[in-house]
């Protein structure tokens, strides 16, 4: 039977409340458990789950418990849901629990030199503690989205009038000093310096430009908004002149969708006076010439060979002329057995990721269908339905709203991995492992049982970019191996993997 | 600062200058202001004979036979919900009651006064534990033993009180109650080194006043027997300081929270005589052997006056053993006492705790801090069997419900607002 | 501690939010507090006149 508790007045963080739920359905007879602050968003989501929703007025602070019992007694499991809320069974008892502060200013209490808050609180919440912080003369990272435009704008300018940066709404990623701040991967450190309006793309650049030796000193997140017209860019032209007044960063790089116009040209005028050499990558851009100091790319590993070669001194042009000639040999490659099926489905969990490959692949499929498309006529009415070829990424809010991001639980993009897998249409499927802090610890893993469990007598070819470094936690050789023993081809980039899907599919349609 | 941060400060400081003394012991139609012929006060917000809980409506009961309005506990009853009779809250009456908190004429009070602005604050004598009126009792026993109190203790106490404060001046309560803080007491639900503080400074008094007595050590052998003595005196001296705050225009210090077993009510020094309240929360305690869940009554009593002063839940730090009670770590009893500075005006310098380097409890709830960071008060309390006279079920930390201060935050708001 | 402090002497952290965030932190060990944040008691209207009135509203 179906059912749901209401619990006034206490607030659970999301990540509690899906982690309840994944240790309720571990119970022998739970079909579902669905635990959720009652939003309108996530009481559409129960109803369509098919609980009964009766509590007369309920607000976002109230939590809603649905259970799905086979067995009688379905009032045991709430009584056991409200036990793992008061006492996680995850945690591990600490021995003396020493207090936790309950608010920012407690908190500076405590570390008194604290310079930086980081605050993933729902977004309704987040942009009041950001200004709090600010005004307590913090900088802030705002990993939370759904943060009101205005309210990022007001952010931003108390900042810049205070000498302070805000990095986001929706700043997934930043490195300080060599230290990851969200998402991050373990890099060495070094002479470049990176902004970035995208998470995952800084970290595929930090990652290709670490497994050819290159450090990064600093990676300033701005989140993606940043670069739009009303916001102007704040964030990112003052990452750009911290960068370039650093005596110990000789390499700036810029990253991200492309900006809005005016504020492109703010952004390429600034990186010209820093008098440093500059590589731009604006994924998708129309790529300007390079000139002098200042260098083009669209895509994210491209961007990270030209900045190797002005390390060592090399040609940038033969550098890109050598990358090229890989990728070429890359198309070439065919695989031996049958491939059965047409159509390339990409699933990612890195959003620039999905993107860039997107980008990518566009030049052998076409079109390509996707819930974040390069252009808007290739939206899909359906993100769990995808039609022809079609890249999704499951990092995207319409995914992510009552559930947790794809790089920190796998199960649900490794589901839909499985389903369209079992699709006799689909030839190639092409997806991402993303490593690092913040991200799950074995997410190949996943992925290879759902490979294995597919039913279908000629399975699709997978293709999959690993993105992580050597000194990830998750082991970065045992993940590929994971992924290499369930027969999928790893490639050494994103843009790699997209190349070798979908030259497939191209080859086999000429 | 701004105009909110600078009344509160007003406010704050008033508090902590609040000097409480035990003047004396009267009989309660004779020393509480306007105290009518047919009246009972009780605990917490106004309430009505319908909506009140076992507890209250077994104490009334009990009050009711004791002053002898009524022959039996029905006539009581149906006495009570005629209307013949003004129920009121204590807090209308410069008065305090723990749980029930039930105040009739003929029970003999404890008269205590703030120094500086004269600020009276009464309350009862505290019988004891187990089957007593303030949880509800109304049998021949409890009503024995309030004659038994009026007719002995109180004369005995009142005579040795009054030769106290003829030789001293007044029985200096905020002494005692910081010392006892650095003696393993909170004062709400652990009072025993007060009560035993306030027996060592009144018993040469009592000797002198009741020479040839015999009924002194009766009357020692009673305070001494009953840990929480020192609970009402210790609010009383909690209402007077707290009284003697006064209006502060623009104030958002709480100056009174309390409870009848239904509701909960808190008053604010910058919204002058006006209650804002909300349902009152069902304790979620240690509950003791042979009790469940099902049996608890909501929160009930002016007690917690005693963390509005600064004291009880809020010094749990200063009380490690009472976590045996709430199934905790002392870890835990410092955690509580560290979350209160999150919502509070200052640091009482008057009283310290010594496991936290001597640091003053958290004094002076500030309304808006509540609002803000979600953080609302704990009160370390007991909780009563929801059925009329069948004594304690458990005690332990209860939070304070949220609405109430919602409300009050509502008002404020409005009221200061251009 | 500005921007520019920030870069050159290192995080350290206050995280508001998903306590993993703060673990990573404690891994790389860096200097950082976790807060046992709890939403406001009052919508955002009621939390933003309070704001008003306490002299914290941003121009």
């Amino acid at each position: 039977m179906k059912k749901i508790e209401v619990v006034r007045g206490e607030y659970y963080d999301s990540v509690t409340l899906m982690l309840v739920a994944k240790e309720i359905k571990r119970i022998n007879g739970v079909v579902d458990a669905v635990l959720n602050m009652a939003t309108e968003a996530n009481i559409d989501i129960m109803k369509a789950a098919g609980f009964e929703i009766k509590a007369g007025f309920l607000s976002p602070d109230d939590l809603l418990i649905g259970i799905d019992y086979r067995k009688d007694e379905i009032d045991k499991i709430f009584e056991t849901a409200r036990s793992y809320l008061a006492s996680p069974p995850w945690k591990k008892k600490e021995d003396d629990t020493e207090y936790t502060p309950g608010t920012l200013e407690g908190a500076l209490a405590v570390l008194r030199d604290a310079n930086l808050a980081l605050i993933s609180l729902p977004g309704r919440f987040a942009a009041a503690e950001a200004m709090k912080a600010l005004k307590n003369g913090l900088n802030v990272m705002l990993y939370s989205d759904n943060v009101a435009t205005e309210d990022e704008i007001k952010l931003k300018h108390y900042a810049d009038r205070n000498d302070l940066i805000v990095m986001g709404p929706d700043c997934g990623t930043a490195v300080i000093n060599g230290k990851g701040l969200g998402f991050s991967n373990v890099c060495p450190e070094g002479p470049v310096g990176i902004v970035a309006a995208s998470g995952t793309g800084l970290q595929e650049v930090m990652v290709q430009l670490s497994r050819r030796g290159i450090g990064v000193k600093h990676g300033i997140g701005t989140g993606g908004r940043d670069v739009k017209e009303c916001v102007g860019g704040i964030s990112f032209l003052k990452g750009i002149r911290e960068l370039s007044d650093d005596p110990e960063i000789s390499l700036i790089i810029a990253v991200g969708k492309p900006p809005d116009p005016e504020v492109k040209e703010r952004i390429l005028n600034s990186l010209k006076k820093t008098g440093k050499d500059c590589v731009i990558c604006f994924m998708g851009d129309d790529c300007g010439k390079d000139e002098d100091r200042v260098h083009y790319s669209a895509e994210l590993e491209e961007c990270a060979v030209v900045a190797e070669a002005i390390l060592n001194g090399k040609e940038v042009s033969a550098a890109r002329d050598k990358l090229r000639a890989e990728y070429a040999s890359l198309s070439g490659w065919r695989p031996i057995e049958e491939v059965q099926g047409k159509y390339v489905r990409g699933l990612f969990t890195g959003g620039t990721l999905c993107y860039e490959a997107q980008y990518i692949a566009q030049s052998y499929i076409n079109p390509i269908y996707s819930n974040a498309p390069l252009r808007k006529e290739f939206k899909l009415e359906n993100s769990l339905k995808p039609i022809g070829h079609s890249f999704i990424d499951y990092g995207e809010d319409e995914f992510t709203q009552g559930r947790l991001h794809p790089m920190i639980d796998p199960s649900f993009r490794a589901e839909q991995l499985k389903e369209q897998s079992e699709d006799n249409s689909v030839a190639v499927v092409l997806f991402d492992v993303v490593l690092g802090y913040g991200s799950a610890e074995n997410p190949s893993q996943e992925v290879a049982e759902a490979i294995g469990a597919v039913k279908r007598e000629i399975k699709p070819v997978y293709v999959a970019y690993v993105c992580g470094t050597a000194g990830d936690p998750q082991d970065l050789a045992k993940q590929i191996s994971l992924l290499e023993d369930a027969g999928v081809i790893v490639c050494e980039s994103n843009a790699r993997a997209a190349l070798l899907a979908s030259s497939l599919i191209s080859r086999r349609e000429r | 600062m701004n105009d909110i941060d600078k009344a509160n400060s007003i406010a704050f400081e008033r508090l902590l200058k609040a000097e409480p003394q035990i003047v004396g012991l009267g009989m309660a139609k004779e020393f509480i202001p306007n105290f009518g012929e047919k009246m009972i006060l009780h605990a917490g917000p106004p309430i009505t004979w319908e909506r009140m809980s076992g507890p209250m409506i077994g104490a009334i009961t009990g009050a009711i036979l004791y002053e002898g309005w009524a022959e039996t506990p029905e006539k009581a009853r149906a006495l009570a919900s005629k209307g013949e009779i003004t129920f009121e809250p204590c807090h209308h009456h410069n008065s305090v009651g723990p749980m029930a908190g039930i105040i009739s004429p003929n029970l003999p009070v404890w008269v205590v006064e703030e120094k500086n602005s004269g600020r009276r604050g009464y309350a009862t004598l505290n019988e004891g534990l187990g089957k007593v009126l303030r949880m509800g009792a109304f049998s021949e026993e409890v009503i024995e033993r309030l004659n038994w109190m009026r007719e002995v203790l109180y004369p005995v106490l009142r005579n040795g009180v009054r030769k106290y404060v003829e030789d001293n001046g007044g029985l200096n309560l905020k002494s005692l109650i910081s010392q006892s803080l650095h003696m393993g007491d909170e004062l709400h639900n652990r009072n025993r080194a007060a009560t035993s503080l306030l027996i060592r400074t009144l018993v040469p008094s009592l000797i002198d006043a009741e020479r040839g007595n015999h009924n002194l050590s009766r009357v020692v052998k009673f305070m001494a027997g009953n840990d929480h003595f020192f609970l009402n005196p210790g609010m009383a001296a909690a209402k007077a300081s707290l009284d003697s705050v006064g209006y502060v225009e623009g104030s958002s210090m709480i100056t009174i929270m309390a409870r009848n077993g239904t509701d909960f009510g808190i008053q604010i020094a910058g919204i002058e005589n006006e209650w804002f309240t909300c349902q009152a929360a069902l304790p979620d305690v240690l509950l003791f052997p042979g009790f469940t869940k099902d049996d608890v009554n909501r929160d009930i009593g002016d007690s917690a006056i005693m963390e509005t002063y600064g004291v009880g839940g809020f010094a749990l730090a200063a009380a490690p053993a009472i976590v045996q009670f709430v199934g905790g770590t002392p870890q835990d009893a410092v955690n509580y006492t560290k979350e209160m500075y999150e919502i509070c005006v200052g640091e009482n310098k008057h009283f310290t705790i010594p496991v936290l380097n001597f640091r003053g409890t958290p004094t002076g709830i500030d309304l808006i801090k509540v609002v803000e960071t979600g953080i609302t008060p704990i009160l370390d309390t007991g909780a009563a069997h929801k059925e009329a006279g069948k004594g304690q079920v458990g005690a332990g930390i209860v939070r304070m419900p949220s609405e109430a201060f919602v409300k009050a935050a509502e008002a404020f708001v409005e009221k200061y607002s251009k | 501690m500005s921007f520019k402090d920030l870069l050159n002497s290192g995080p350290k952290v206050i995280n508001l939010g998903m306590e993993r965030f703060y673990l990573d932190l404690l891994e790389q060990e860096v200097p950082a507090v976790k807060v046992n944040w709890r939403p406001p008691l009052a919508k955002s209207s009621l939390m933003d006149r309070l704001r008003k009135l306490r002299g914290e509203e941003v121009e």
